[in-house]
């Protein structure tokens, strides 16, 4: 009789035994299918804008915060992405920002991998413009804009341009218009880039993007402190040197510096310096 | 008269509040705003935005299973379970029952607002004194602004469930009538801001579709003119002259779907 009454207890008790190790077992098989299915489907806007009805700033926010964690994701495992990741995350931003068209941290995150990560300056740029058609008392589009004309893409006419309608905004850095205006005329491409990353970490607190910016910040200091000392180096023998390793036999520097991205650093044949990692973990080229 | 109206309201308002149904919304709402101080660690900058995000969508999702699962019940139940005679027996006319419950359920509606509202500010209160930097841009006006333009909406879907329950006996389809205008309502705009566009135009849809969207964006209310979530998450200033405009328009559409269903309702048959 007693042992009657116990079977129900006694199955429960095995039952709550067994649930988290058959739940251990679920979390790898899902996983897997996870990690096959990739980055999963985008709905495009034109459905996805009205489904949403009056929730599209929460969505937007929904979104954002898969499309961050996804990224983080990636950082942290240093796990490889190719083309259609760049896809992915301009689909991904023009979604969020179709839903939200002010959403500033979607447009800022979206532009600085695919410009910095995936060289992909047509998507970043396109939606730079979207965001500096909708943010229209904002100085950051503009100024963003500026910076990859000037920094990828060697254009300063255009560089010029937009960082003047930054400046024309106001809000921003000091240096927005000295530097708009001596854009034509400036010799290192670098000290813009130290300037922006040190601006952009300032203003982020998500840990994954800290630590992005800081490694990129990193090796952007090291490749301007070697391109000074290789035009020191020219300014005392005339040439360039043949390799990094003369600035060491030479005294100016102790030791050849460590690349963040674990590439290796080398001289172009204009004496500007860059490394093998081509400043990013991932590998667009595939 | 408008004492019996009054009274009526009252009655309904009495009858609202004594649901179960209204604290397990009120405690989802807050539940969702309590969400809100857990999920701002995972945003980069913008707080500010997400905060009132959530809560404004909070509000609107508790005020949504209000109307459907609450407001439906005080009308159309009434017809369906016939419950409805008892009232019809004291000396009502049938356009003040209707009138009376119309005020009854914008109480309700109005009661549940002032709770939320003041339970959201609470959270973004506490949000603002943790991320203080994150919370420059964020203004009060601009958020009470869009509370109130989403109160509006209730006003005007709320006169729909009075008029769908005039002329239907069935609850059920008073609730399927009363969410198919909501959807469509906050949908129309974007379908005619579609079709206007480039992308649109290369759809080519037939003449009789396109007609009938033109017919239909008069016809059907624009609920999305009361959706200021966007506006008041980036604390874009909205000018006052707008907030009359919606005002006038949620007083016009209601009013007319009030006078339909008063008229109706009284020479209906009632089952």
């Amino acid at each position: 009789m007693i042992l009657k009454k116990l079977i129900p207890f006694f199955c429960l008790g095995l039952l709550i035994v067994f649930c988290p190790i058959y739940q251990t077992g679920l979390e790898e098989k899902r996983m897997a299918i996870l990690k096959d299915s990739g980055m999963g489907y985008i709905i495009p806007s034109e459905f996805s804008a009205p489904a949403s009805l009056e929730f599209k700033g929460i969505i937007s926010d929904f979104l954002y915060l898969k499309m961050s964690t996804y990224l983080g994701g990636k950082i942290i495992k240093r796990e490889m992405m190719d083309m259609s990741h760049a896809d992915f995350f301009y689909d991904a931003a023009d979604i969020i920002t179709t839903l939200d068209p002010f959403f500033w941290d979607a447009y800022l995150m979206s532009s600085m991998v695919l410009s910095w990560d995936f060289q992909r300056l047509d998507l970043a740029n396109k939606l730079l413009k979207k965001a500096m058609e909708n943010r229209t008392w904002d100085y950051k589009p503009p100024y963003y804009l500026g910076f990859n004309y000037h920094y990828f893409l060697k254009d300063n006419a255009n560089a010029s341009r937009y960082l003047m309608e930054a400046a024309e905004r106001g809000g921003g850095p000091s240096f927005i218009l000295p530097l708009a205006t001596r854009l034509s005329v400036y010799q290192s491409q670098l000290a813009p880039a130290i300037l922006l990353l040190e601006e952009q970490l300032k203003t982020t607190r998500d840990p994954f993007m800290i630590k992005h910016l800081h490694t990129r910040l990193k090796a952007i200091i090291i490749l301007d402190k070697l391109e000074k000392k290789v035009k020191e180096y020219k300014d005392r023998h005339g040439s360039l040197p043949e390799k990094l390793s003369d600035l060491k036999s030479d005294q100016l520097i102790e030791d050849l510096p460590e690349d963040p991205y674990g590439g290796e650093f080398y001289i172009l044949p204009n004496g500007r310096v860059f490394t093998t990692s081509k400043l990013r973990f991932f590998n667009p080229d595939k | 008269m408008l004492n019996k109206v009054l009274s009526l309201s009252i009655l309904t308002f009495l009858e609202g509040v004594r649901d179960r149904a209204i604290f397990g919304i009120g405690l989802f709402a807050l539940a969702m705003m309590s969400v809100t101080l857990v999920v701002l660690g995972f945003f980069m900058r913008e707080l500010d935005k997400v905060a009132v995000d959530i809560n404004l969508s909070a509000i609107s999702l508790a005020g949504l299973l209000v109307t459907f699962f609450l407001s439906i019940n005080l009308m159309a139940k009434d017809i369906d379970k016939r419950t409805i005679y008892c009232v019809m027996s004291k000396p009502f006319s049938r356009a003040q029952y209707v009138w009376g419950k119309y005020i009854g359920i914008l109480f309700i509606i109005s009661t549940a607002f002032a709770v939320l509202t003041f339970c959201s500010s609470l959270t973004i209160v506490i949000a603002k004194m943790q991320y203080t930097n994150w919370f420059k841009a964020f203004s009060w006006i601009e958020y009470f602004k869009a509370v109130y333009a989403s109160f509006l909406m209730f006003v005007v879907l709320n006169a729909f469930i009075i008029f769908f329950s005039s002329i239907t006996s069935s609850s059920f389809l008073t609730l399927l009538f009363s969410i198919c205008t909501y959807i469509a309502g906050q949908t129309i705009e974007e379908v005619v801001i579609y079709l206007k566009s480039a992308n649109g135009q290369e759809a080519q849809l037939s003449e009789f579709i396109q007609k009938m969207i033109d017919i239909l964006q008069y016809i059907l209310p624009n609920l999305s003119v009361f959706d200021l979530k966007v506006q008041a998450s980036h604390a874009i200033h909205l000018p006052l002259d707008y907030l009359l405009a919606i005002t006038g328009y949620a007083a016009i559409y209601s009013g007319i779907l009030m006078i339909a269903a008063s008229l109706m309702f009284s020479r209906r048959e009632l089952p």
